[in-house]
């Protein structure tokens, strides 16, 4: 396999976006813009959404819904994991049933179901999100718990009686590695049951803003709105969380 | 008085009476009985796999007898905790922290205190182990000698009555773990602590231990203990009292085929 230096793989993405918006502005030239409006356009929509304050807030309401779903969902999941390792005879509730029946269980399911218990509302968007994410993360925590260095907790032991410095100071500082490989895979799919909750279930938030552009038929907004998350994403996952994990992992080799 | 025999003995620091230790099927422990005395340096030598590491483990309370008793100065281990400090074969050092802040880990987990609090003690413990230049250095960064230096240092710094040492040389090159015997000598000197160290090598017991505690294989008991009443420093090739003792050791330990004389001792 070749490996491309540095310079050469800058070169390549950037290649490759450039190729990407050319053939979208050349394909926007021969369709209707009903159908694929121009780049130009959907980037001045995009830059809308962020400057008018009536959109801004739909913005900003669906990445609080992510964050806060995401932030929940993970305590939620490490206090089951940590419940299990307590009262090792929860396991098989949690491990054997609780999780592969949340695992199955659909995004619509859910924001059907929040919608019948909590209505059209925030609350919804964060239940759906919520409940689709808490398998992954009992799953991801628990597989970091087992895999723990066993020496080094012994060690920690030896120091110590009490469990919960311990905690604060060995089991958790070897536990953040697994926990942002769980929160980026949180939020990679959060994005996706975020906007079909909104859509489905809430009352604002870009799901919601896409719900209206779908009626409208508004192919501009459809596609600012996406290349809007695409950016989110981007940015949180391959600028912020990505780098932190690296950092990360090579501080516990 | 001849080498091998038994000096009168001072009252027991740590006593490990009749003690049982069983691992599901397997009797490991069957009625060990041991005496570790204050102050001294005990060395424990037997065949591989006998339990030697898991003694340390019962008088720290680490793990708990199937039966019998451990009393540390008169308390059960769990309640002594706070006496011991072990250093194990592997460093376990943790890798996110540098040497200083590795040694402050002990204090912090011991007894909550701040890193800036413990960080001058920190500094003096590594000094002590010759280290004082290495401070900011990560364990990825360091050699085997060097993390065990600061393993060394960081049980130091809780400052306990009782060293437990599981085989802490033995992952360390031949020169690299006859300058540790000397340094471990002159630090048992300076501090006056109770010294519990376990070993694979004859040449590393003679050279450091005023007794050495001979365990049998499976089920473990004590075979014998036995006096090194040798003055310090010791010449592993030098002496008859040593090689009588050699001889001795040897003996006991006839059929352990792991159990073999290494390079000259410090």
């Amino acid at each position: 396999m070749i490996i491309p230096r540095p310079s050469l793989d800058t070169a390549l993405r950037l290649t490759f976006i450039l190729t990407l918006l050319l053939g979208w502005l050349l394909a926007s030239r021969v369709m209707p813009q009903y159908l694929l409006p121009s780049p130009q356009r959907v980037l001045s929509d995009m830059l809308g959404l962020i400057t008018t304050p009536g959109l801004r807030r739909h913005v900003i309401a669906t990445l609080l819904h992510i964050l806060s779903a995401v932030g929940i969902s993970i305590l939620l999941g490490f206090a089951l994991v940590l419940l299990v390792r307590a009262v090792p005879l929860l396991a098989v509730l949690v491990e054997q049933r609780l999780t592969p029946l949340a695992n199955a269980f659909p995004a619509i399911g859910w924001t059907f179901l929040g919608v019948l218990w909590f209505g059209l509302d925030t609350g919804t968007v964060i239940f759906a999100i919520c409940a689709m994410l808490l398998p992954f993360n009992i799953i991801n925590i628990s597989q970091g718990l087992r895999v723990l260095d066993t020496d080094l907790l012994e060690m920690a032991t030896s120091f110590t009686t009490r469990p919960l410095r311990r905690f604060a100071l060995v089991t958790f500082p070897m536990l953040v590695p697994f926990l942002l490989a769980t929160m980026r895979l949180n939020l990679g799919v959060a994005w996706k049951v975020a906007l079909t909750a909104e859509l489905l279930g809430g009352n604002r938030g870009l799901g919601f803003l896409m719900n209206l552009a779908m009626q409208d038929q508004d192919t501009v907004r459809l596609l600012s709105i996406s290349v809007l998350i695409l950016l989110f994403v981007y940015v949180m996952d391959v600028r912020m969380l990505a780098p932190a994990q690296n950092r990360f992992d090579r501080r516990f080799r | 008085m001849s080498a091998i025999e038994p000096t009168a003995a001072p009252a027991a620091l740590v006593s490990l009476r009749g003690v049982t230790l069983r691992l599901g099927e397997e009797n490991l422990y069957q009625g060990m009985d041991l005496e570790v005395r204050q102050g001294e340096f005990l060395c424990i030598v037997g065949p591989s796999g006998c339990g030697k590491s898991t003694s340390l483990r019962l008088m720290s309370g680490l793990i708990d007898p199937s039966g019998g008793r451990i009393l540390v100065d008169g308390r059960p281990p769990r309640a002594a905790r706070e006496d011991f400090a072990f250093i194990f074969q592997n460093p376990r050092l943790v890798p996110w922290r540098n040497a200083a802040e590795n040694v402050c880990l002990a204090a912090t987990l011991r007894s909550g205190s701040r890193k800036r609090q413990v960080m001058p003690r920190a500094l003096a413990e590594l000094a002590r182990v010759g280290l004082e230049r290495d401070s900011h250095k990560m364990p990825a960064m360091m050699s085997g000698g060097e993390r065990q230096r600061v393993a060394i240092a960081r049980a130091l710094m809780v400052d306990p009555r009782i060293l437990l040492m599981d085989e802490p040389f033995s992952a360390l090159d031949p020169r690299t773990r006859v300058m540790m015997r000397a340094e471990i000598t002159r630090l048992w000197q300076e501090t006056g602590k109770t010294v519990v160290f376990v070993t694979h090598d004859i040449d590393e017991a003679l050279a450091l231990a005023d007794r050495i505690a001979v365990f049998s294989s499976k089920p473990t008991r004590l075979l014998e203990m036995i006096n090194v009443d040798v003055p310090r420093p010791r010449r592993a090739a030098g002496g008859e009292a040593i090689e009588a003792l050699r001889g001795r050791l040897q003996h006991l330990l006839h059929h352990d085929p792991d159990l073999r004389p290494e390079d000259p001792a410090a």
